[in-house]
């Protein structure tokens, strides 16, 4: 270990030091260095790796390999991370990663060349609850990395089994004020249902994979009571807004969404025109039923442009009108298509937000679990119960700013978190 | 005309001493071999290995310290990367594996395989829903398939509840409750999406149905290369039409229905099959009918029991009202119809099933292969691959051992023993320190199986939260709290 290995290493445990002690401490830097305040959040030359489980650890990273980090914290060997561990790392240390690294460093110039007549498309999949893994931010957060990637053609790959009506009309707005101006945009169906498919529909061209399935969009809530009176007709009425984004016939929408009849008929032309009746040649619905278009009703009723199982045969559908279609991304073991940069938001963003669901219960129950310790022992020998708290709630104030629907769902309000604080106050004293 | 088992490799003939003598050269080369890769460990640690075997799940390698070996299997949770040594040591390493490839029927057949060969995988699933048959198990079969180079791979079918329960019972075809179809889901994407992914050339799976029952009679609809043992059925899948009973409102209960009902038919689509017949098979209001036009079978669905017009129509299901309501001398016979059940005959008559094979023989004789399969990794020449029996029982047996510590979890810390010569508080520390180690163990346990267990975590949370209650005590002891 060199001079400059120790100092840091000296530095980094004064800190550690100063930060269990609340106060902060001036230490000579380096030799020859005018001396300066050193904290634990401000050691420079560090890397930092924040962990899922709420650690920040501050080191130099010596080693990488497919998304497992060993970082060197100054004193033993250095500790292997793996990739699930690994909430976000920041890079700062000067020190050479001794093997290829995983995450590379971005240069001006673009990776990619366009050639001309050749579409370049990307795949991104919005999957899981409405409102927490499928939300609007994540979608929003990818537009620029789309355009970095010179995207022409979005294929929005879509399985998830509903969630939050607030969401609808978010994710909505994304997809036709933001992404519309810069993209052709395309849904890929695997299954849509409730406010996922409310949310696609905004888009125009839709194709299903065979065992896709689009609709049951009836709202409800607690046991299975279903919303009535004037916040139904609302729900109704976006979703009336909403299938005019994507070309598409309002009666549709609303068999999906409440028990009416819905018949349509094809015109020479092959155009298809809707019944909130039985009048036309072919029932959907019954009106006793509330409607899921499946991959060969959707198909007949002109609702989806065609069913394709695999890229290759999406390509082939597509390419009949944009032409030659070259994907971005990279190839990964296990996926049906290639990975894009965007893509990999959106998979970290759902990774992040399912950890943050799963582990809430739990990090609550510790964030009180230390409270009744701390309050059980006197007061000169909580400190320790009280920073664990502390952390616990920091791990819940960041669950609730990464996803505010995160905190409308679990009724996480500001006045909750000021409570909090006040209830850490009063056991100091 | 009685089918041809195709058997193309020796090694089935080598007699017991005869393997014995192999296996003792191989052992022998491994301790004059050097070691060929560098497996990195996911606890950080570099290792110089020899591998020895690999498969969808382990890879087993003789362990290098010094001029010392040893074997050790490693699973591949474990493994982050494999990497070679180098050139020379890997030629090296080829030729000792050339000399010492004594137990991989697949090494030695390779050589002997004519070009024309077709590379045949088989397993079988039986078991119960959601316990033997469930996602990891059966991708794990899968990648041993495309890892032996397959291009068929043949499931055969045949649930029953004995392997878990020890009861002796038939499955009887009324009993399934329509929420099957939720771990039937679950396995779905190791059959379908991630076949596509992982395979280059796509193989031909083969349904071969003894018993698809409940709800693992979703699973067929999903390919289109079907084959019925003569006795087979498939069917049992519950009562759509029932599923949520009369909690809340119609409108909701209709569109719960609905989701379900189209996630069913994609069953049926995704394999080819009209989505009528998985309508048939889950919900009593659906009455079918069939009838042969032009050779091909023409279905009618209808909600009365009154026959369709026109001639030829055949009855495959009614609506079970009244008169019409399976009786039980009907079904514990297997013969019911207010909802669909196939046997042998009914699902070839309606171009469900492709044929009926009692065999392995039998049914590659249906497929047209007979005369150039080519059974992959079946030393014991009970037609379906050795390692996919062998991850069936390991997952069984684990499922059964991890079932077994969980539920005797109070009990072995309630018998924790401390010797009498410990005081008050190492007798204290001795009992906690050892409850935390049933809770890891328990934890552990409950993350391997978190799809049999515990699929939303929350057993895994409870006892997380039991050692951090431990060890809260502990500090609040050291630091001298009161309670």
């Amino acid at each position: 270990m060199n001079i400059a290995r120790i100092i840091g290493f000296i530095q980094r445990l004064l800190a550690a030091v100063a930060l269990a002690l609340g106060v902060t401490l001036a230490v000579p830097a380096t030799a020859g260095a005018p001396a300066a305040a050193v904290t634990a959040a401000a050691l420079d030359g560090d890397d930092v790796i924040k962990t899922t489980d709420g650690r920040t650890l501050r080191g130099t990273i010596v080693r990488e390999v497919n998304g497992y980090i060993w970082i060197d914290l100054g004193v033993g060997d250095p500790l292997m991370i793996r990739p699930d561990e690994i909430k976000e790392v920041e890079r700062d240390a000067e020190a050479e990663v001794t093997s290829d690294p995983v995450l590379t460093s971005s240069n001006d110039e673009p990776a990619w060349e366009r050639r001309e007549g050749v579409t370049r498309a990307a795949v991104i999949t919005v999957e899981g609850t409405v409102g927490v893994q499928m939300s609007s931010k994540p979608l929003r957060d990818a537009i620029p990395v789309l355009k970095e990637d010179g995207v022409d053609l979005v294929v929005v790959k879509v399985n998830s089994g509903g969630g939050m009506i607030i969401e609808i009309q978010k994710i909505s707005d994304v997809f036709h004020e933001l992404y519309k101006d810069d993209f052709q945009m395309v849904v890929w169906v695997e299954s849509a249902i409730s406010a996922a498919a409310m949310s696609t529909i905004a888009i125009e061209e839709l194709y299903f994979m065979p065992r896709a399935n689009f609709g049951a969009c009836t709202g409800w809530f607690g046991a299975l009571t279903a919303v009535e009176g004037r916040g139904l007709e609302q729900v109704l009425y976006m979703m009336e807004k909403i299938s005019a984004r994507g070309n598409k016939d309002y009666r549709i929408m609303r068999a999906m969404q409440i028990n009416e009849e819905l018949s349509y008929d094809i015109t020479p032309d092959g155009e298809r025109l809707f019944y909130l009746s039985n009048e036309g040649d072919h029932m959907l619905n019954d009106g006793e039923q509330v409607l899921t278009l499946n991959a060969q009703t959707a198909e007949h009723a002109g609702f989806s442009q065609g069913t394709a199982g695999t890229l290759e045969e999406l390509t082939a559908l597509l390419e009949k009108s944009v032409g030659e279609i070259e994907w971005v991304g990279e190839k990964v073991a296990g996926e049906p298509f290639p990975v894009s940069e965007a893509e990999k938001m959106q998979r970290k963003w759902r990774e992040d937000v399912t950890f943050q669901e799963q582990r809430f219960g739990e990090i609550y129950s510790k964030y009180e679990m230390e409270i009744g310790n701390a309050a059980s022992v006197p007061v000169e020998n909580r400190g320790g119960f009280i920073r664990q708290a502390g952390r616990y709630l920091q791990i819940i104030r960041k669950m609730t700013e990464d996803n505010p629907n995160f905190a409308l769902i679990r009724g996480i309000t500001e006045e909750w978190f000021i409570e909090q604080e006040r209830r850490l106050r009063e056991l100091r004293r | 005309m009685p089918a041809r088992r195709s058997r193309l490799s020796p090694i089935g003939g080598l007699s017991r001493c005869a393997a014995a003598a192999v296996l003792a050269a191989a052992v022998a080369s491994s301790a004059a071999a050097e070691p060929t890769h560098e497996i990195l460990l996911t606890n950080g640690n570099t290792v110089k290995v020899e591998i020895l075997e690999e498969n969808g799940a382990t890879v087993r390698v003789n362990l290098y310290a010094g001029p010392l070996a040893a074997e050790r299997t490693f699973a591949r949770s474990e493994i982050i990367t494999i990497t070679e040594i180098s050139a020379d040591s890997t030629d090296t390493a080829a030729s000792v594996d050339a000399d010492a490839t004594p137990d991989t029927r697949r090494g030695t057949d390779d050589n002997d395989r004519p070009a024309d060969a077709v590379p045949v995988y088989a397993f079988e699933l039986d078991g119960e829903l959601g316990w033997d048959i469930t996602y990891t198990p059966i991708k794990d079969r899968m990648t041993l398939a495309r890892e032996a180079g397959a291009e068929y791979v043949i499931i055969k079918l045949d649930n029953d509840r004995r392997a878990f329960r020890g009861v002796d019972e038939e499955l009887i075809d009324d009993i399934g409750t329509f929420g099957d179809i939720f771990a039937a889901r679950d396995i779905v994407p190791a059959l379908t999406s991630e076949v596509i992914a992982d395979w280059d050339e796509q193989p031909t799976i083969v349904i071969w149905v003894e018993r698809a029952l409940e709800g693992v009679a979703f699973l067929p609809m999903l390919k289109k290369d079907i084959y019925f043992t003569s006795d087979g059925r498939m069917g049992g899948i519950g009562n759509l039409d029932d599923l949520y009973g009369s909690t809340g409102d119609e409108v909701v209960r209709d569109k719960l229905e609905s989701a379900n009902r189209a996630v069913m038919e994609g069953f049926a689509i995704e394999g080819g099959h009209d989505p009528v017949i998985s309508r048939a098979m889950a919900m009593k209001s659906v009455a079918l009918w069939y009838r042969i036009e032009n050779g091909e079978p023409v279905f009618m669905e209808k909600f009365d029991n009154a026959p369709p017009l026109g001639g030829g129509w055949q009855r495959l299901t009614d609506t079970g009202e009244d008169e019409f309501q399976d009786t039980d001398v009907d079904i514990v016979r297997l013969q019911g119809n207010d909802t669909l059940s196939l046997d042998a005959d009914t699902a070839f008559k309606i171009g469900f099933s492709k044929g009926t094979a009692d065999s392995l023989d039998d049914l590659l004789f249906e497929l047209g292969i007979e005369d150039r399969a080519y059974i992959l990794n079946d030393k014991d020449d009970d037609g379906f691959a050795d390692d996919a029996e062998r991850v069936g029982q390991v997952w069984g047996r684990g499922l059964t051992s991890a079932l077994r510590t969980l539920q005797n979890m109070e009990r072995d810390i309630a018998g924790i023993r401390v010797p009498d010569t410990a005081d008050g508080e190492r007798r204290q520390a001795i009992v906690e320190s050892r409850t935390i180690r049933i809770l890891q163990r328990c934890v552990q346990l409950a993350t391997k199986y978190a799809e049999v267990f515990d699929p939303n975590e929350a057993y895994r949370v409870n006892l997380e939260l039991r050692i951090q209650q431990i060890e809260n005590e502990q500090r609040r002891r050291r630091i001298g709290g009161g309670g």
